[in-house]
């Protein structure tokens, strides 16, 4: 593959405006809330919110070139620490969320670490294997903590007292905040000096470490982050809508899907995972009531292969296309 | 711990049996890896339908499914090349990642229409029956069954055709020159699309053929193909990307890892055994065991 | 604000999804049933839609339940779990919210039907799982109190199939003759409940039999012949393959022909009552002669005795509406129709609390699935039911060319007597 073809970083082509788009995104997400009281819609959006952090997450290790084909350890280890602090040693919730995504933090940062050397595909699949190996410790070595097979039972975000309906707009808005602020984050950290290291990384690592960027350090650092933000997702996942988590969480599907939903939307810029994640859950939602099972997955395969042939860049292209269009036109007009 | 040489000569046979069906689909990825530096995960979806295409087959035309396995490997070839004209050569050039992305959906697409027709018929599993699941050869210490020579024959005989096809054929050897320079090759006159799809046909002929052998000895399900050919990956990776000699190797290799560790280590291992392996190797070697190329 | 464009996009889209949901029907009492219809396990998920289906239409066309003086239709409405947790979710969220369904009832995997439980909790909604962990009831680490609980659990679990077949094996295979047993079973919340259920039986009534070997496999392995080949050099006196259908014809078929583990000496079985099925006889071909099944529910058997009364009419019945036999995991299904009905008729009312409080003092004839003393009942401490299993041998048939059941224990219903290789 010659990078001559590649588009350049599609995160810092134009100055984007943030926060204006997270505001939109608070704003949008909260009238959809006060418009839609509809508790199946809020949920399927909360599940939304929840996968669209935890790809950013797996965009964020993208962005530095470390595509990894088992963030679903992060995400599985994030939830199982903060279910355990709260359920076991009786930490709030709330604060458990927060600190239980350290350990898959610190997981990833052991993981980098041994990857340092390893790139592509060979780092894809010791990322994989990991996952293989941490579901059989979780099962085994850490059986007595994590009930083996049969999972732990998750305490809820929300107090018991509160009713079903309004628990499931807390879990939407707590989902939504925290997605906007991820999204934040990553905008953040992409825009920053950080962000062109891990871009120069991604495009050359040889190149990068030649013009004196700190290589080590960085994948190091883009691949924590990673974890504790994977971590997270896990972690609120499990304390508002499902709340029992078993090893099954260590499995092939939970990683695949935050790769499917960012390459959807658009690899390497911070508003791409969201956008996949949305339109890709929102299209299943809908071809699963509308045509059953086998016949959603089958559609979403088909629509996906479309996707990558047609905007391999992701479907994020097609905004800024649409508002470079408007410019023009307001322009000219 | 038991282990008397009976035992021992048995776990190596698994280990020999379950490797050979790794070699077959771990070669069929590495052809096209080498060629198109590329690599198709769906590859273990196109391995059950060739399973169950060598079912139908059998059941169908009331064959021996060793016969029927060579219309199922001919038809998993056709639907390889189609995959490599109207998905894998569009995307050719864009990021990397996007092959991955591609291979995920195909795997959606065929696992879902395989499951479609499979589910309401057959359930969770089916098996392919041949004429010769009670017959044995007498090796002394066991007893071992007709098919598992069979299988581990005609794997090697695959694998010698295919040695001669490479290294003695005219076809082969472009084949060899665009996988070790493809610019190169492009600019002696090889059609390397025509080696593009070539690669996929043989791959996905060979996934065929892995996954028939897999289904006369296991039960399969529409859904075994995805771990086998995740493993098959680790499997290159482990042989070094791009080579047939280390998918041989690495796919043996692998079976009997995998066969001796689920005796001394216990079922729960078996997966993650294999990623034990790769990942101690690739620290030490992080390019894999053989280097990329022919 | 072009930027934020996409919004517009995301909005729309969602609007989708927010479609007003199809109403429900005034006057009809809805039963969701929270099952596997895509995935691995979608060919079981189907047969318990098939069962759930006959038993409504059965109801509806007896003229519905009467409920507070008025007759009311049943409506089935079926909650795919997609094989997954996150599709639990989804599939009951759907069932609970949008469907509004009075019971929620059925399903095969352990692991969704416990992600599913929590929202069914919150909402105090009735359920009458059918996977078989009795986990369900059992553990309620979190939960209110287990005697106020909404889950009336109907299915045999691990514990009382692992306690049955330590009996079994005592009592009948072995004749109180000390006995070198291993087990070779799937690493599931339901295989590890299933061998504590057999080894809590033998120290509970000191049965003499050493477990000399347990070896486990992942739930979707087929392929055993490197624990079997360990298992063949410790020579056991019985082999229990644990396992759902596929893995356990896969396990006797590699343990004898693959592995050869000596028939004479090594009896194998019983295996799972959860592998009886249709399928189960056909698969598994005449390599397993002799082994034994324990049921609850037997595709073929029919033993004289009022218990297995109803088997042979749901049979016909099952046949003549879908041209196949069903397996235990539909009977099961249709069996929670019609006591999820008779609860609501108890209750007189579409009330949750009150019909949770109707299932908790149901007491009624027993359905298809054999009861101990012919009434059905959940028994207040655990919420199960206590189900009357039975051992069965399987002998070649000629005629049929395939294998056929011979019921062997327990001695009071039994047709032959257990015989060795």
């Amino acid at each position: 593959m010659s990078p001559a073809r590649r588009a350049p970083a599609p995160g810092g082509r134009r100055r984007r405006p943030v926060a204006l788009i997270a505001l939109g995104m608070l704003v949008a997400g909260g009238l959809f809330a006060a418009l839609v009281r509809d508790q199946f819609t809020l949920q399927i959006l909360t599940f939304v919110f929840i996968f669209a952090i935890y790809a950013q997450s797996w965009n964020l290790a993208a962005h530095s070139g470390q595509y990894s084909l088992g963030h679903a350890t992060f995400l599985g280890l994030g939830a199982y620490a903060s279910v355990l602090l709260a359920g076991r040693l009786g930490i709030p919730v709330a604060l458990a969320m927060f600190i239980g995504p350290l350990l898959p933090a610190l997981v990833a940062l052991g993981i980098a670490r041994l990857c340092l050397r390893l790139r592509e595909w060979y780092l894809g699949m010791v990322t994989f294997g990991f996952t293989a190996i941490v579901q059989v410790l979780v099962v085994e070595q850490f059986g007595w903590l994590t009930n083996r097979w049969d999972g732990v039972e998750a305490r809820s975000l929300w107090p018991g007292a509160l009713s079903v309906e309004t628990v499931g707009v807390l879990s939407y808005l707590a989902a939504l905040a925290l997605m906007v602020g991820s999204y934040l984050f990553a905008a953040a950290m992409m825009g920053s000096k950080t962000g062109l290291a891990l871009a120069a990384i991604h495009d050359n690592e040889l190149v990068a470490r030649v013009s004196g960027v700190n290589v080590r350090g960085y994948r190091l650092l883009a691949m924590t982050v990673s974890g504790y933000l994977a971590g997270l997702a896990g972690a609120l996942n499990s304390h508002t809508l499902t709340r029992h988590i078993s090893p099954g969480i260590f499995g092939i599907e939970d990683s695949i899907w935050p790769l499917l939903y960012t390459i959807a939307g658009g690899l390497r810029t911070p508003e791409g995972p969201i956008l996949g994640t949305l339109i890709v859950r929102v299209f299943w939602e809908w071809t699963l009531r509308e045509l059953g099972g086998f016949e959603s997955l089958i559609l979403i395969g088909a629509a996906l292969a479309l996707i990558v042939m047609f905007f391999p860049q992701g479907l994020y292209v097609l905004v800024t296309r649409v508002a470079e269009w408007t410019r023009t036109r307001v322009r000219a007009g | 711990m038991v282990l008397d040489s009976s035992s021992l000569l048995q776990i190596l046979i698994w280990g020999l049996v379950v490797g050979s069906i790794y070699m077959l689909l771990a070669t069929g990825l590495t052809l096209i890896f080498g060629v198109m530096k590329i690599v198709n995960f769906a590859q273990g979806e196109l391995m059950m339908w060739g399973a169950f295409l060598t079912f139908l087959l059998a059941r169908w035309l009331e064959v021996n499914p060793y016969a029927a396995l060579a219309g199922s490997a001919l038809l998993v070839g056709l639907a390889g090349v189609a995959i490599e004209r109207f998905g894998f050569s569009r995307i050719r050039g864009t990021a990397k990642i996007n092959e991955i992305f591609l291979s995920i959906a195909l795997i959606l697409v065929l696992q879902n229409t395989l499951a479609r027709v499979f589910v309401p018929y057959f359930r969770e599993y089916a098996q392919i029956r041949t004429p010769y699941a009670t017959e044995f050869f007498d090796l002394g210490v066991i007893n071992l069954r007709y098919d598992f020579v069979i299988l581990i024959g005609l794997a090697w005989a695959l694998m010698l055709g295919l040695g001669y096809f490479l290294y003695r054929t005219a076809v082969g050897r472009d084949l060899r020159a665009t996988s070790q320079n493809r610019s190169a090759a492009m600019l002696m006159g090889i059609d390397v699309r025509r080696v593009d799809m070539l690669c996929f046909c043989i791959g996905a002929a060979l996934a065929a053929v892995a996954g028939s052998l897999y289904g006369v000895i296991n039960p399969f399900s529409p859904y075994a193909g995805t771990i086998a050919a995740i493993k098959a990956f680790a499997v290159i990776i482990l042989g070094g990307l791009g080579s047939v000699t280390g998918a041989v190797v690495g796919g043996l290799l692998y079976g009997v890892v995998e066969s001796v560790a689920t005796f001394f280590l216990g079922g729960s291992w078996r997966d993650a055994i294999a990623f034990v392996l790769l990942i101690v190797v690739l620290m030490l070697r992080p390019e894999g065991i053989f280097k990329e190329g022919g | 604000m072009a930027n934020t464009r996409w919004f517009d996009l995301a909005m729309a889209l969602a609007m989708v999804v927010a479609a007003p949901a199809a109403l429900a029907q005034a006057g009809t009492v809805r039963l969701g049933l929270l099952t596997s219809m895509t995935g691995p396990a979608a060919g079981t998920g189907l047969d318990q839609q098939r069962a759930a289906t006959l038993a409504v239409e059965e109801i509806n066309a007896a003229g519905g339940v009467s409920v507070g003086g008025k007759k009311l239709k049943l409506e089935l409405v079926t909650g795919d779990d997609q094989t997954s947790r996150e599709g639990a979710v989804s599939g009951v969220t759907r069932l609970l919210v949008e469907d509004k369904v009075d019971v929620v009832f059925g399903g095969l995997g352990s692991a969704f039907g416990m992600a599913a439980l929590p929202l069914i909790r919150d909402r105090g909604v009735p359920y009458i799982p059918t996977p078989s962990t009795p986990l369900f009831t059992r553990t309620m680490e979190l939960g209110p109190d287990p005697t106020k609980s909404m889950v009336f659990h109907y299915q045999g679990t691990g514990l009382m199939y692992g306690a049955a077949t330590a009996d079994f094996i005592a009592q009948a295979l072995r004749r109180g003759e000390r006995a070198k047993v291993v087990w070779l079973y799937q690493d599931s919340p339901f295989g590890a409940e299933y061998v504590r259920g057999y080894s809590d039986r033998i120290k509970e009534r000191n049965l003499p039999l050493d477990t000399v070997a347990t070896e486990r496999f992942k739930v979707g392995e087929t392929d055993y012949r490197a624990q079997l080949t360990k298992i063949k050099a410790l020579a056991p006196d019985v082999l229990v393959p644990m396992g759902f259908r596929g893995e356990t014809v896969a396990m006797i078929q590699q343990a004898v022909l693959d592995v050869g583990l000596d028939r004479k000496k090594t009896a194998i079985g019983p295996v799972c009552a959860c592998a009886d099925d249709p399928l189960y006889y056909k698969d598994l071909g005449r390599v397993g002669e002799y082994t034994t099944i324990l049921s609850l529910y037997s595709t073929y058997a029919a033993p004289k005795n009022r218990l297995f009364a109803r088997w042979e009419p749901f049979r016909e019945l099952f046949v003549k509406r879908y041209g196949i036999l069903p397996g235990v995991m539909g009977v099961s299904a249709y069996d929670s129709v019609h006591i999820a009905a008779k609860a609501i008729e108890l209750a007189g009312s579409l009330d949750k609390a009150k019909i949770v409080d109707a299932l908790g003092r149901l007491e009624m004839d027993q359905q298809v699935l054999p009861v101990n003393g012919g009434k059905l009942r959940f028994d207040p401490k655990f919420r199960e039911v206590d189900f009357y299993l039975i051992a069965q041998q399987l002998l070649w048939d000629d005629k049929v060319k395939e294998l056929r059941p011979v019921v062997v224990w327990p001695h009071e219903v039994a047709e032959a007597k257990y015989r060795q290789p």
